[in-house]
């Protein structure tokens, strides 16, 4: 597979991509190969100048999966500890983004089967959720409290102990 | 609604939540808590909410008891039928039974003082007795169940051995040492041991010289072989423990490696010893 993989950085084949809002974009077949879709769509030769569809990612956040898999592919095989690092800013960087950004890269990462960039957002997204109370975390993600009174009542005394100690023994985490 | 991703990638950022945060994230919305419910994130990785009630093994009577608490309307439409704590369906062998170990609603019973074990779910009124663990020749120092019926419907049986017994090197194999099986706790026997009653500990003692070999020379042996034995680090690595499982109806030994450094040596764990004795 390594050795696919550099024959194709070799020959500098482009691959295009085609978002659902009708954008073009073009990356290295190294690159388009960390995503399952796309390489399924390239052994299978359903990759022509037309471009490969996308039909559920739209232009914004395919230019940012674009930028990740070039940037991973370019850097796919005997990683330096340097270069490992950077690797690594680059990605703290890279999902720095809003929520809706957020939202479009878990589902679009998904659908691509880009199996890196999957768990560097879902990650990310636990990361948010993280030490926030219930209602912090429905302003962060935008999301409607649709629990009647008497539920939310119910459920939060349920999970009482995880309100009432401030700090979180290390054991339980 | 909850983020608007599909319900398994929702569970993928749930299961990378911390306990604390994902008892807070069930309370955020209905799906949230749908979806930890139903995909039981949380349940396993926590005790059960409330205490269903004690089983009490007794001496001088066969049967173990159960005492529940008294249940209200809901929790037992929770549970769906009555438990049989006592479990008066399983035959009535005349023999001692007592509750070893339970977990996640099955008890594990201990029949006719360590003759043979039997697993049973009390709410099922079913029960399986276990085949004798042939390789299990050692002093058992405790019974455990293991149990997850989030994870699946079988379970398994550890039995934890106690202190390694002393390896007698073989040209004086003859002079083997065998650990006893020890019988269960018993009260009488040690009050009758604190009034200076007539159950001692045994004490090891070296092995009677063959014809062959120096008394003196022997005895001195014998004593720097105990000696290293009791230097020996404790647990040993690996640990082995006889394990049986209801998806293969066998006893098996299962080897578990220590992480981390040497806790202590045997000669700590003596207060703890069982009796050794040497024929």
């Amino acid at each position: 597979m390594a050795a696919a993989t550099d024959d194709a950085g070799d020959s500098n084949e482009m691959i295009r991509v085609v978002s659902s809002d009708g954008e073009h974009f073009e990356m290295p077949e190294a690159a388009a190969n960390l995503s399952l879709v796309l390489r399924h769509m390239i052994e299978d030769d359903c990759a022509d100048a037309a471009g490969i569809p996308l039909a559920v990612v739209a232009a914004k956040p395919l230019a940012k999966i674009v930028d990740y898999c070039t940037k991973h592919a370019a850097k796919s095989s005997g990683l330096t500890i340097e270069e490992a690092e950077e690797l690594k800013r680059f990605d703290a960087e890279f999902i720095e983004v809003d929520t809706d950004m957020l939202y479009d890269l878990l589902v679009a990462a998904d659908f691509m089967g880009v199996e890196g960039l999957s768990k560097l957002a879902v990650q990310r997204t636990a990361d948010l959720i993280k030490g926030k109370t219930p209602e912090q975390n429905r302003e962060t993600f935008g999301i409607v409290n649709d629990f009647t009174p008497e539920e939310e009542e119910e459920i939060c005394k349920e999970n009482e102990w995880a309100f009432q100690i401030t700090k979180p023994p290390s054991r339980l985490c | 609604m909850a983020l608007p991703v599909p319900d398994d990638g929702l569970t993928d950022i749930l299961r990378r939540l911390p306990l604390w945060s994902l008892a807070v994230a069930r309370c955020v919305c209905n799906t949230c808590r749908f979806l930890i419910d139903d995909r039981a994130l949380l349940r396993p990785r926590i005790l059960p909410h409330s205490v269903y009630g004690v089983v009490i093994n007794y001496i001088d009577h066969r049967r173990p008891h159960l005492f529940s608490r008294p249940r209200s309307s809901s929790s037992s439409a929770t549970t769906g039928g009555e438990i049989d704590g006592n479990l008066s369906s399983v035959p009535s062998y005349r023999m001692n039974w007592h509750v070893m170990d339970h977990c996640d609603g099955l008890l594990l019973w201990d029949i006719d003082w360590g003759d043979r074990l039997c697993v049973c779910n009390p709410a099922t009124q079913r029960w399986a007795t276990l085949p004798r663990c042939s390789e299990a020749t050692g002093f058992v120092a405790g019974e455990y169940l293991a149990f997850d019926s989030a994870t699946s419907s079988h379970y398994e049986v550890f039995l934890i051995p106690a202190l390694s017994e002393i390896q007698i090197p073989s040209p004086l194999v003859h002079h083997k040492v065998k650990s006893m099986a020890a019988a269960p706790f018993c009260l009488d026997e040690l009050l009758a041991s604190q009034d200076g009653g007539s159950w001692t500990m045994e004490e090891p003692s070296p092995p009677p010289p063959p014809s062959s070999m120096d008394e003196q020379e022997l005895y001195r042996f014998m004593t720097r072989h105990e000696e290293l034995h009791w230097l020996m680090e404790w647990p040993p690595s690996p640990y082995k423990i006889d394990v049986f499982s209801s998806r293969t109806g066998r006893w098996e030994e299962r080897p578990f490696v220590r992480e981390g450094e040497t806790v202590t040596t045997m000669n700590d764990m003596k207060p703890w010893n069982h009796v050794f004795t040497v024929k």
